[in-house]
């Protein structure tokens, strides 16, 4: 209490004080500050120069708006490294190049021996340089493709398109990424248990180091929580995981052999400028995403320090093509680098300045996005065929309003559809469809502001020729239906105002779409079941928590269309007390019912996921595995309050984590 | 878009006010909160909470600076939301400030009335404008923002063992002036 009270005392600070304490503002002008100040303009001079007078010589228009440079880099402050004009495994071999090579490779195998150190890391082989061990294992991977389906946990948007998670299974092993470490629990009913535990923070150390060794200086930048992700191949020999480093903007591919898990091999492994953002699995090859965002400060004799790059173990090479649009608006690129599935053999690689925002990829092509003010907020969809053996750039279009997230997009039948929070005439928000012909370029149709004015868009979902639309204010939505079958004929209908709203919308076959979100208030949440019956769209049934939260990631939802589930960490604010807890429902046509209702052990429920293997249901989190029985409960439902711990709950957990 | 606008979309009633906050000073809030709770679940909520407890306090507050109207809300709601959790377990910065103010200020004896909390108001604003500006730079990020020493040296260029040694006399000169200026706390 008295610590409380003088901790309230500085709430009596005069507003000027706490605003000039903000540690994000810059610091007072000190004599050292000046010239760094003076350095920080020159460099921002040279940027604007070199973005002013460089880009127009190098840039080549075309149709679509984007602007290519290719090759020109020699005629530049980049002519020391030299731009691979394709790049494949032979082409590395004649390209070998550049930049401080050995110190490079010195670093590099420092990376790739790192988390051998004999007794820290169970389960690495510690003679990965072995020859004719590597041979081995890449033989044996040829037959394998990246990132099988059956391995997702997660729900992904496009059927057929993998998305990396940080939870990936096999059919006797559930492998799982937490705190820098990658844990293995077995899959057997009530005996799964922790087989192996991983630590990787070695690659990360050995990042920074790559990093340095590179002489990019860069302030530290602020930690990020461990958001690394990962895939399996289709025969569950090869788990490639996605590290992200905390302070600098390199990503780290590592393969490993799990073939004989739960004993884990190191395979190979790939480093990629940019902060980890997205990746994607399509018939064996891995589209990763990343972001790089130039400074003021970057090097201009350092063309790393301002330039995208990739790295083999032999040489440092810049993205293939750079693509500015005509305006930029902010200076980050993404980079979209295509890998092939036997081992890590970058095929292509590509950076776009500027489309930094959210990203979808569909069965033939990839959208960027990026926000700009033009009038009011726009869009401009970048699009970028992936369907041949090199990235086709099909050009853009610009749309009004700003997405929310990557299901605002979807492709269907050489049609895009986008969903854009819009702004009416008096500048309130409302919400705007678009359908664009993806062979022309063309906004072919739209349906322009139809949510009611100051409402926002929540959730879409597209299915097909269908697409649900929950926009809403605070706490109230609408749920619209549109029927899109016929381009020149758009119908549209809604269900009225009712309380709360999706933040997610997900189909969950049948004709059935179920929305996640919130109920009567912020803290309530609510699952709602939605069916479009004689072209209108109807709420079939609710399940409301109060005083519960829910995570958005939408990673962590188990939907099971063949057996009607949904799973979903929650947290629960019952007696003064917060408690982490699962819960499954089933759908059963006509209402939803509790399956499972249980605590668990997390330190987020974000990174909570749940699956159905054998008629058992396994929750793995930072706790440890649960495993549930729930054979009775899918053929006969239980009593949806129940909430007792069954007789083969689980407790195995990471020792080192506070009690239930 | 510039504050006074967003203020008066809350003045409109108007739920975009809740959504320019949260687009500009989102970020700003995570920070002031997860200073304190260390978990960004908790933060998230701390967050989400904030911008509730806004929507029902504008109208009738009308903040001058409105960055600083948020972050307090933030901070009281994360330092609520810190006592609850430590019911149950202590951990995070904020024991370490408590530790910290422990050692040189004396305990509160009562509840102190409108009158001397305006007294206190006054005095402490005081002491602040008495300090040079990085000192108290360095002395609110710490128990204001509830910054770890280490993260205050990297920002000044210090060493930690120099910003302790900062804090502790600031927090003994604040003894002094309070004591001074006949406050009793």
């Amino acid at each position: 209490m008295k610590n409380r009270k003088f901790l309230d005392l500085f709430n009596l600070a005069d507003d000027k004080y706490i605003t000039e304490s903000d540690p994000s503002r810059p610091l007072p002008k000190r004599k050292r500050f000046n010239l760094t100040a003076i350095l920080a303009s020159v460099c921002c001079l040279l940027l604007i120069l070199n973005l002013t007078l460089l880009i127009p010589l190098l840039i080549k228009r075309d149709g679509g708006g984007i602007s290519e440079v290719a090759d020109s880099t020699q005629n530049t402050n980049l002519n020391y490294i030299k731009n691979p004009s394709s790049v494949t495994d032979s082409d590395n071999k004649n390209n070998v190049n550049l930049v401080g090579n050995n110190e490079v490779i010195k670093v590099l195998e420092t990376l790739f021996n790192s988390p051998t150190t004999p007794g820290s890391t169970p389960g690495i082989n510690d003679s990965v340089e072995n020859e004719s061990n590597k041979d081995e294992t890449l033989e044996e991977a040829e037959d394998s493709i990246l990132g099988d389906l059956s391995a997702d946990i997660n729900d992904n948007q496009v059927e057929g398109i993998s998305e990396g998670d940080i939870a990936k299974k096999s059919d006797k092993f559930v492998y799982y990424l937490h705190n820098y470490s990658l844990y293995v629990y077995s899959i057997n009913k009530s005996k799964s248990k922790l087989e192996c535990m991983l630590p990787l923070t070695g690659y990360t150390e050995n990042l920074t180091s790559y990093f340095e060794e590179l002489n990019i200086n860069r302030d530290k930048m602020e930690e990020t929580e461990c958001n690394w992700e990962m895939f399996l191949s289709s025969d569950y020999s090869t788990l490639t995981i996605i590290i992200k480093s905390s302070f600098i903007p390199l990503t780290a591919l590592v393969n490993f052999d799990v073939s004989h898990s739960p004993t884990v091999e190191l395979k190979d492994f790939k480093i990629i400028s940019g902060d980890y953002v997205s990746s994607r699995v399509v018939n064996g090859e891995m589209l990763l995403f990343t972001s790089y965002r130039i400074y003021s400060g970057f090097d201009k004799e350092n063309p790393l320090t301002y330039m995208p790059f990739f790295t083999t173990q032999e040489a440092t090479y810049l993205a293939q093509n750079i693509y500015f649009p005509s305006i930029i608006s902010n200076s980050d690129y993404i980079m979209v680098t295509r890998l092939d599935s036997k081992g890590l053999t970058v095929k292509e690689s590509s950076a776009y300045l500027s489309y930094s925002d959210d990203l979808y990829v569909s069965e033939n092509n990839i959208f960027l996005t990026r926000n700009f003010n033009e009038n009011g907020p726009k869009t401009e969809i970048a699009v970028i065929g992936y369907g041949s053996a090199l990235f086709q750039n099909k050009g853009t279009v610009k749309i009004n309003g700003y997405l929310k997230d990557q299901y605002s997009l979807d492709e269907y039948k050489g049609i895009l559809r986008a969903v854009t929070t819009s702004y009416t005439e008096r500048d309130r928000s409302s919400a705007s469809l678009f359908l664009i012909d993806l062979n022309k370029m063309e906004i072919v149709s739209s349906v322009l502001n139809f949510a009611p004015e100051g409402e926002t868009v929540r959730s879409v979902r597209f299915d097909k020729e269908y697409a649900y639309v929950c926009t809403a204010v605070l706490l109230t939505d609408p749920v619209f239906f549109f029927n899109l079958s016929d381009v020149n004929n758009i119908t549209y209908t809604d269900t009225g105002n009712i309380v709360g709203f999706s933040s997610s919308l997900i189909n969950l076959g049948n004709g059935y779409v179920v929305g996640i979100g919130v109920g009567s208030s912020s803290n309530t949440l609510k699952i709602e079941v939605y069916t479009e019956e004689n072209e209108s769209v109807e709420s079939v049934c609710a399940f409301e928590s109060p005083l519960t939260y829910y995570p958005d990631e939408y990673k962590s939802y188990y939907i099971d269309r063949e057996n009607q589930l949904i799973g979903i960490p929650i947290r629960v604010y019952t007696d003064g007390l917060y408690s982490n807890r699962y819960l499954l429902l089933k759908f059963t046509g006509e209402t939803l019912e509790t399956v499972l209702n249980q605590g668990i052990s997390t330190d987020s429920k974000s990174r909570v996921r749940g699956f159905l293997q054998d008629k058992y249901y396994y929750v793995v989190s930072s706790g440890g595995i649960y495993a549930f029985d729930i054979s009775e409960s899918i053929v006969f439902p239980k009593d949806s309050t129940s909430s007792t711990e069954p007789e083969d709950y689980i407790p195995t957990r990471d020792p080192s984590l506070p009690a239930w | 878009m510039d504050d006074s606008r967003i203020i008066e979309l809350f003045f409109e009633r108007n739920e975009d006010a809740l959504k320019f906050t949260e687009e500009k000073y989102s970020r700003y809030c995570f920070f002031v909160a997860n200073n304190i709770l260390n978990s960004k679940e908790d933060t998230e909520e701390c967050v989400n909470d904030m911008l509730l407890r806004l929507w029902n306090s504008i109208p009738p507050a009308k903040p001058h600076n409105l960055k600083a109207f948020l972050g307090k809300i933030t901070r009281n709601l994360a330092l609520d939301k810190y006592d609850k959790i430590t019911a149950q377990k202590r951990s995070g910065n904020k024991d370490l400030v408590f530790d910290e103010l422990s050692e040189c200020i004396p305990d509160i004896s009562s509840e102190i009335n409108a009158v001397e909390q305006l007294s206190l108001k006054i005095a402490f604003n005081k002491f602040l404008a008495s300090l040079k500006e990085e000192k108290r730079i360095i002395f609110m990020q710490r128990y204001w923002y509830l910054s770890s020493v280490k993260d205050i040296a990297d920002r000044h260029g210090l060493s930690e063992n120099n910003v302790k040694i900062t804090l502790l006399r600031l927090r003994a000169k604040l003894k002094k002036f309070l004591e001074k200026e006949g406050i009793k706390i």
